[in-house]
């Protein structure tokens, strides 16, 4: 998938990612690419700001902390964090089936009267 | 100077802001870019290939730089309305303290400069009131990821700078209006002070107010300086413009 493509939902993809636990950003990036079969095809810097950003927002809590022998900045998912995704996902849920329908090639003519 | 130092300081080299987000956010670019070569190592490639292959996967510092910018700026935004949402209500408050207990001002020299002094004090207060309201919208907004970082962090810098610039003049002129008193009360001259004018708390709130709107002034300096040089166009110092218009955009 497109760098461009992924870059407006690369917010929420991180979010649902972190649902199940807190992360460090290399493991985030790692399963990204687990999750999406590895189509996901983005510059794995996009992902620190990424996170910064999220934190910013409240969205996602940072912290160093010692993780396998060495520090790292490991982000937990915030209840802010929890909403931001679940309004996500009905967003998405909404778009994607708008634009399901609309792009549906119509093979049963009788379906269009 | 391996792969990954060479990145992360040309990175470092291209982004500003305040140092302590700065460096966490370099150290721990290094961090994933150590743990992706890590990774590329254990799958069978000599370090060098995994170096130059890790580095590859993050992207180009040219099409980074705007982003890691944009955190930079928006953090600097947030530090500078927080210091003026503390500081001018506290010089406000402590302000209001000496005048309570009267230790500032010796007695009043005549009704007139009373009224101008005083009303000179409202216009302080609303100065003061004004910038605090500013700067707590404007940390509120940090908190938007779509608010734009550099405009927040601009107004953030134009809200410490004319918040120092206007009660420091209102005060000086209200100094001036009183100019007898305070010069008694700064001096101390013991044959004239009387008892209510200690000088020693008057000398250190002028101290201490002087001090912080400078301070406050060179905060305003620095949002705004960040604000100014964030500037992706700037930030790239000149490299082609790689990285789409829209980089700073996610929502």
């Amino acid at each position: 998938m497109k760098p461009d493509a992924v870059r407006g939902h690369l917010d929420g993809l991180i979010l649902a990612v972190l649902e199940s636990g807190p992360l460090h950003g290399y493991a985030i990036i790692e399963a990204l690419q687990a999750r999406s079969g590895g189509a996901l095809d983005l510059p794995t810097g996009t992902v620190y700001p990424a996170l910064r950003r999220l934190e910013r927002a409240a969205l996602v809590s940072g912290a160093w902390s010692t993780v396998g022998g060495r520090q790292r900045r490991t982000y937990t998912l915030t209840r802010a964090g929890r909403h931001a995704l679940a309004r996500q996902r009905a967003e998405w849920a909404e778009f994607s089936s708008v634009v399901d329908a609309v792009l549906r090639p119509r093979t049963i003519p009788e379906a269009a009267s | 100077m391996t792969t990954i130092d060479a990145y992360v300081s040309e990175l470092g080299r291209a982004v500003h802001g305040p140092a302590r987000v700065r460096r966490s956010m370099l150290r721990e670019v290094h961090d994933g870019l150590v743990d992706a070569v890590e990774a590329y190592e254990e799958s069978g490639l000599d370090p060098d290939t995994a170096q130059a292959r890790a580095v590859a996967d993050f992207g180009s510092v040219a099409e980074l730089a705007e982003l890691y910018q944009a955190e930079l700026t928006a953090r600097r935004g947030r530090v500078t309305a927080l210091y003026v949402a503390i500081v001018f209500p506290a010089m406000m408050l402590g302000w209001d303290l000496l005048w309570r207990a009267g230790m500032t001002w010796g007695p009043p020299p005549g009704p007139e400069q009373v009224e101008r002094v005083r009303s000179l004090a409202t216009l302080v207060d609303i100065v003061t009131v004004a910038a605090t309201g500013a700067a707590l919208a404007l940390f509120g907004l940090t908190f938007l990821r779509s608010a734009p970082p550099r405009v927040l962090t601009a107004l953030a810098g134009v809200t410490a700078a004319v918040g120092a610039l206007g009660t420091g003049g209102l005060s000086v002129w209200m100094n001036v209006a009183w100019m007898d008193v305070v010069s008694m009360t700064v001096v101390g001259d013991p044959a004239t002070a009387t008892a209510d004018s200690t000088p020693g708390p008057a000398m250190l709130a002028y101290s201490v107010s002087g001090a912080l709107l400078l301070a406050t002034l060179g905060v305003a300096a620095g949002a705004l300086r960040t604000a100014i040089s964030g500037d992706p166009a700037r930030s790239r110092r000149g490299r082609p413009r790689s990285a789409p218009a829209d980089a700073t955009g996610y929502r």
